[in-house]
């Protein structure tokens, strides 16, 4: 069974709360195919829940989320991993294996499914670590680099996840300079005209927000506030959405 | 908070600790099993313990051979020192003191490292990589301490029963055969067998408590350090309470006069 408009994400009316606080309330939208989402929202309106839901860490307490077609929520955890495996995630803080090097990092997945030799792998690994500038590194531990290699190694290393359909990128930004911030914003457009996948970046910057963005998801308190394009996004009329744009 | 609390609390960590037992159970018997993750975990908390495992055995038998000695003299049976030493040492002391002190060293460590990883979202970006978080980093740290503990429990007896003899030889003046003589006829079947029955199951609440507390751990950098000294009072609790169970259960199956 596919979804009939072939979208990649389908949200329909999903609430979701963590042991007895309810977080996101009857959440709907929908991310097409080669789209660029932004969800934007204050700290704690629950955007990273949504991430974790995309990708079934989290269960919803009702509604529907489908994925590629396919419905999630009474997925075990084995046909979980292999609908993963289309999704990039890129985590808040990039969430890097502090005790693997750089390479052992970007290539996790390779190692783990152990069809490749370990030269094989290793040239994989350069040749993603070459497309952010990062090759020198390869040796290197986490705690080493600084926090805008940190975000572009745990790019590559969601990328590494061989047939990415989609990449989710948790505030790949939040803690950057401006001009850091820049350079992965960019790679992030890079990504989506090179590879043709969806995104969905969940950012409170809304410069960067518009830098990336085809379309935006507002969310306030766990609610949806605003959804729609980037001109709409600037008429909004919502107050919520407007103390957020200024 | 209320007794009552408190208790459904525990009730709850029990519930969770059964969970993540049956979970730890099935990763048992399916592939990948990471064996070199085991290797080094066995290296890192067995091989590691090594240095607290041996002085701990040491004074301790040392301390436990002082008192006996004096207490034995009273009534003239000095001559049973090696006996009722390691008798002590290998039923009760051993197992118990060198479980509790793994528990403060490896169970404090595997719950302030999986929380550490839990924190910063490791363990989800593991899961979102495709592993089970229970295979890579529970079932290794299980196997580990599960093995390593009855190894490290033989080497604190060993030098427990040392200590005693130093004791029995520089402050008692008990003759080394004497000595030794006794403690050969301490080792019997049954303290043999509940010297090393123990330290399996010891083993296994250390690495499990640690593992479930780490995974668990919420609420940043505190919420590691609240995790971890509630894993090590909960291991050491579980440990005294399970050495009680056990050694009812032993000697109702050996059938000791008590
Ligand atoms: N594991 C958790 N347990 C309990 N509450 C949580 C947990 N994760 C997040 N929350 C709460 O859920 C709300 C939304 O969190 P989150 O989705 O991380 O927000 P955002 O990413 O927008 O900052 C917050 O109030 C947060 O405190
Ligand atoms: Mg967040």
């Amino acid at each position: 069974m596919g979804d009939v408009n072939g979208d990649l994400i389908t949200f329909e009316r999903v609430t979701c709360s963590y042991e007895n606080q309810q977080v996101l309330k009857e959440v709907s939208f929908r991310v097409a195919p080669r789209e660029t989402k932004v969800i934007i929202g204050a700290s704690g309106s629950g955007k990273t829940t949504v991430l974790r839901l995309i990708l079934g860490l989290l269960k919803p307490d009702e509604g529907r989320i489908m994925i590629d077609g396919q419905e999630i929520s009474g997925m075990t955890e084995e046909e979980l991993i292999g609908l993963r495996r289309k999704i990039g995630m890129v985590f808040q803080e990039g969430a890097l294996f502090d005790s693997m090097t750089v390479g052992e990092n970007v290539g996790y997945r390779l190692f783990e499914e152990g069809q490749l030799s370990e030269a094989e792998i290793e040239d994989r690994v350069r040749h993603l670590l070459g497309f952010v500038g990062l090759e020198e590194a390869i040796d290197m531990m986490p705690d080493e680099l600084s926090g805008g290699m940190k975000r572009r190694v745990a790019i590559m290393r969601a990328l590494g996840a061989v047939d990415a359909k989609m990449m989710l990128y948790d505030e790949p930004t939040t803690g950057l300079d401006p001009m850091t911030a820049r350079t992965i914003c960019d790679l992030i457009r890079k990504l989506r005209d090179a590879q043709g996948v969806s995104s969905v970046m969940v950012t409170h910057q809304m410069a960067d927000a518009f830098r990336v963005g085809d379309r935006f998801l507002a969310i306030h308190e766990g609610r949806v506030a605003f959804e729609g394009t980037a001109d709409e996004l600037r008429q909004c009329r919502d107050e919520h959405v407007r103390g957020f744009l200024v | 908070m209320s007794p009552a609390e408190q208790i459904k609390g525990w009730v709850a960590e029990v519930q969770s600790l059964a969970r993540l037992t049956g979970r730890a159970g099935a990763a048992l018997v399916q592939r990948p099993w990471y064996g070199k993750e085991m290797v080094e975990q066995m290296d890192l908390l067995g091989v590691g313990s090594l240095g607290i495992v041996i002085l701990t055995g040491l004074f301790a038998g040392m301390a436990l051979a002082m008192q006996f000695s004096v207490e034995l003299a009273s009534f003239g049976a000095k001559s049973f020192l090696g006996r009722a030493v390691t008798v002590s040492i290998l039923r009760e002391l051993g197992p118990v003191l060198t479980g509790l002190m793994v528990a403060g060293r490896v169970c404090s460590g595997i719950t302030a490292e999986l929380g550490a990883m839990k924190v910063t979202q490791q363990i989800d970006a593991m899961r979102v990589l495709g592993t089970d978080p229970v295979k890579r980093l529970v079932l290794p740290r299980i196997v580990a301490v599960v093995v390593m503990l009855p190894i490290l429990t033989v080497i604190s007896d060993a030098m427990g029963v040392l200590g005693g003899f130093f004791i029995s030889f520089f402050v008692s003046r008990i003759g080394s055969p004497i000595y030794w003589s006794e403690v050969g006829q301490a080792f019997s079947f049954e303290n043999v067998v509940g010297a090393l029955i123990k330290p399996f199951l010891f083993g296994f609440i250390i690495a499990i408590v640690g593992c479930d507390h780490g995974l668990r751990t919420a609420g940043g950098t505190k919420g590691i350090g609240l995790a971890t000294t509630r894993a090590v009072v909960f291991a050491s609790v579980l440990i005294l309470v399970a050495n009680f169970l056990l050694t009812k259960l032993l000697v109702g199956f050996f059938g000791w006069a008590t």
